[in-house]
């Protein structure tokens, strides 16, 4: 689109692309704020931790195999990727804002190929033969993903989802262009950086068969994208095993997300609960946690076929809900993803309770971990119950968006009557 | 005749008379003080040493007792074989500007409770009940070996009693008493089980010597500081504590046990001499009709101490090979000494070498893995372009 509305736009994408950036790298000014927050365990997880990334970093510099020692648990092409540019740490900081930017700026491309979508679909009617508003421009999702202070937190405490979540991202934005290569390498990617995003294999495939009939061609779509997804993974590992020069990184990676070996407590639900397990039953539970996590892949695919983006959405939430080490990196993922679906927000009922829910949660958690193990006047109870009280406010959520998305889709199949 | 057989008769029985009398008395003396020590056939020496009083203003119980605690173990009986009962702990009393110290004098020279004090029965444990089954040996099956009275038939006992008394009777801890029939009883079945070989019963309270009237068992030595009818009092206070730190009896016992040491000859009798009614102001008593030595023969540390007999043998004789073996050591010396500097010099030069040897066996070498690092780092990126490539050309054809 040419003329001065895009001139506009792109005027206002400038400004809050810059601001972002600004904010970014001036609050990456103080170290103190990025050490605390690189600190706190809302933030950065035994498999995410910027620290333990340092510590990797440095015995691969010395000849030592990270993987040895049982306190780095990130994949190898981080530490490819870390090697030449942590001794500078202004390009750490550099490549974790422009990561940020770069997620920002996805979320917009992936609502204008969406805006391009809806603007070909059948119109929703509402009370009457009023049509739909259209929902949120672009630049408005990238600002909302782009100043949230999850997103910034996780940033500034150099939190390694992030890459995992831009490569999410990415998968879902290629997707949406029907880049079958490019869409199932990053789904890969993130697949490799954390095992949980495998899962979103499935509505990202959806998202390239959207317009395909033939049931044929969508047959053959499916072989490709498993290929393609399978080869991408394996030369992944090819590449990490050059780079090691070990296969060690499965059990330190794949490993710890699996068996969540280490207990370090954090805003989920595993810790506490393993904690106190006795051994015999621990594989079990184990199984079920986990099974918990990925059984809801297929279900939501099948329901919300015709709503990949929205399918996306919901799996990050589940994934960020239910893995064995969330953080509010996980929660800047999906609550980013929220709004390119935000046709649905009028049809939310506890819109109310699920803001009180994660900013209750948000503000006490801190608090009460101080209280714990600082103070010592708390105990693990207050932290999981805090834990808790955000598993609700992310649960609260999915049910209510996917209430929202398919009471749109009844509307849009039989409008509400007036008068 | 029978005046032949009358000589004969004398000669006999002056000669019988004359062996047995070498033989009764030439050796066995001898071996019967050897093995029983001044001839009292006491082989160990016990102590119970009981104070019954609670409460801050009866300081100087306490005080008396851990006195005769310190004199006893000052002559020698061990703590093993001491069963100290304190009713109350007035060392760390909020009241005592003194804090951790019980003296049992003005000056506070010597402070009781100064180190290595065992209190065995302590507080509310010192009840009438627990003193008459330790007494007779019948504890409870958990009691500690500490709390036991582990005395055998060749045990010599003090049994010192101080609180507040009367007419047969001793109060314990404000709340019960024991009387004197109790005690005989207990001493009777002492005597029954084989518990003692003799015990010198002293007891320093008002009316004491109504105590002692009711035993009735033998070998038993009592003594009191004060008769029926009469008070026993304290001697003097301390104006710092704000309380009387001695009572009179014991302090003139003490006044004598002091200059006793474990080589001392000094009697009984000669303690029970030093009673005087102008010092002690009441009448200490004396009850000796149910022990069998006579007082002058009884040696104070027959009871107040633990002195064992010991005889030294005489030291083989060293012989001239010992000097040999000295001048050998002395000549082995200079050698060993040469020996250990060669070898002290061959140790530092080998260190050296392992020294100079270390970093080319260590592990964390900088220079060759970082080599190798680069090169492998080389090897990632360019196989990381490579790929990146096909997946490029991939996405264009597929």
């Amino acid at each position: 689109m040419a003329g001065p509305d895009s001139r506009d736009h792109s005027a206002k994408a400038t400004v809050v692309f810059a601001s972002a950036l600004v904010l970014r790298l001036a609050l990456f000014h103080f170290p103190a704020l990025s050490n605390i927050l690189a600190g706190q365990v809302e933030i950065s997880t035994p498999i995410t931790s910027f620290k333990r990334l340092s510590e990797g970093v440095f015995l691969f510099k010395n000849g030592v195999p990270p993987y040895d020692g049982g306190v780095f648990h990130q994949s190898p092409l981080l530490l490819g990727l870390f090697y030449p540019i942590i001794a500078s740490p202004f390009l750490v900081k550099l490549l974790y804002t422009l990561s940020d930017l770069a997620i920002g700026y996805m979320l917009l491309q992936i609502t204008g190929i969406k805006d391009q979508d809806t603007a070909k679909e059948k119109k929703i009617r509402q009370y009457g033969d009023k049509i739909e508003d259209p929902g949120m421009d672009g630049l408005t999702v990238a600002t909302l993903y782009l100043f949230n202070p999850f997103t910034i937190a996780s940033c500034l405490g150099k939190s390694t989802i992030l890459y995992s979540n831009l490569a999410v991202v990415a998968g879902i934005w290629m997707g949406m262009r029907r880049n079958k290569s490019l869409a199932m390498f990053n789904i890969a990617l993130a697949t490799y950086l954390s095992l949980y995003p495998a899962m979103l294999a499935i509505p990202v495939f959806l998202m390239l068969t959207r317009d395909v009939n033939d049931y044929s061609q969508v047959k053959r779509t499916v072989v490709q994208c498993a290929s393609l997804f399978a080869a991408s993974l394996v030369s992944l590992f090819l590449l990490s095993f050059v780079l090691v020069d070990t296969w060690d990184f499965f059990g330190s990676v794949y490993g710890t997300i699996l068996a969540v070996s280490d207990l370090t407590p954090n805003l989920g639900l595993f810790w506490y609960f393993f904690i106190e397990m006795f051994d015999q039953f621990r594989p079990f539970f184990l199984m079920v946690f986990q099974i918990h996590v990925v059984i809801f892949a297929i279900p939501i695919s099948i329901k919300l076929r015709h709503h990949p983006l929205f399918a996306s959405f919901l799996l990050c939430t589940i994934m960020g809900a239910f893995k064995g080490y969330p953080s509010i990196g996980d929660a800047s993922l999906y609550l980013g993803l929220l709004p390119l679906s935000s046709e649905i927000f009028k049809y939310m009922r506890y819109t109310f309770l699920i803001v009180n829910l994660f900013l209750y949660s948000s503000l006490l958690a801190p608090i009460f971990w101080y209280l714990w193990i600082y103070v010592g006047s708390g105990n693990a109870n207050f932290f999981y119950a805090i834990g808790l009280v955000y598993g609700i406010g992310e649960i609260i959520l999915m049910i209510d968006s996917t209430f929202a998305a398919m009471r749109r889709d009844f509307e849009a199949l039989s409008p509400p009557e007036t008068s | 005749m029978q005046f032949r057989t009358l000589l004969k008769c004398i000669a006999a029985s002056v000669f019988v008379a004359s062996t047995l009398a070498v033989s009764d008395t030439s050796s066995q003396p001898y071996v019967e003080g050897f093995f029983n020590k001044s001839k009292s056939g006491h082989t160990n020496n016990w102590a119970v040493l009981v104070c019954t009083s609670r409460f801050w203003f009866n300081y100087r119980h306490i005080a008396n007792t851990l006195s005769m605690y310190r004199t006893v173990k000052r002559l020698g009986i061990p703590d093993s074989n001491i069963i100290m009962m304190l009713a109350d702990d007035v060392a760390c009393n909020s009241r005592n500007i003194f804090p951790a110290t019980v003296y049992n004098n003005r000056d506070r020279h010597l402070d009781l409770y100064g180190e290595n004090v065992e209190v065995d029965y302590r507080g509310y444990e010192v009840t009438v009940e627990n003193f008459i089954r330790l007494l007779t040996g019948r504890v409870a099956k958990e009691t500690p070996r500490s709390k036991r009275l582990l005395t055998d038939d060749q045990s010599n006992i003090l049994v010192y009693m101080t609180g507040h008394g009367g007419e047969n009777f001793l109060k314990f801890q404000d709340a019960e008493e024991i009387s004197a029939y109790d005690l005989g009883d207990a001493f009777q079945q002492m005597y029954e089980k084989k518990r003692y070989n003799e015990i010198l019963f002293m007891i320093d309270t008002c009316q004491a010597n109504t105590m002692y009237t009711k035993i009735h068992s033998p070998n038993i030595l009592a003594t009191g500081s004060s008769k029926l009818k009469e008070s026993s009092y304290s001697h003097h206070d301390d104006p710092d504590i704000g309380v009387a730190v001695i009572d009179r009896f014991t302090y003139y016992v003490l006044e004598l046990l002091e200059k006793v040491d474990m080589q001392s000859k000094a009697t009984l009798k000669d303690l029970f001499d030093t009673y005087n009614y102008n010092l002690l102001q009441s009448t200490a008593g004396v009850r000796s009709d149910l022990f069998n030595r006579p007082l002058d023969q009884v040696l104070l540390t027959d009871f107040f101490g633990n002195v064992q007999n010991v005889e030294l043998t005489e030291p083989k004789e060293r012989s001239s090979s010992v000097a040999e073996d000295d001048d050998m050591t002395e000549e082995a010396e200079p050698t060993i000494l040469e020996s250990q500097k060669e070898n002290n010099s061959q140790a530092i030069q080998q260190s050296q070498q392992q020294q100079q040897q270390q970093p080319q066996d260590h592990t964390f070498e900088i220079g060759d893995s970082s080599q190798s690092q680069t090169w492998r780092y080389a090897a990632f990126v360019t196989l990381s372009i490579v790929l990146g490539g096909v997946l490029v050309a991939c996405s264009t054809v597929v």
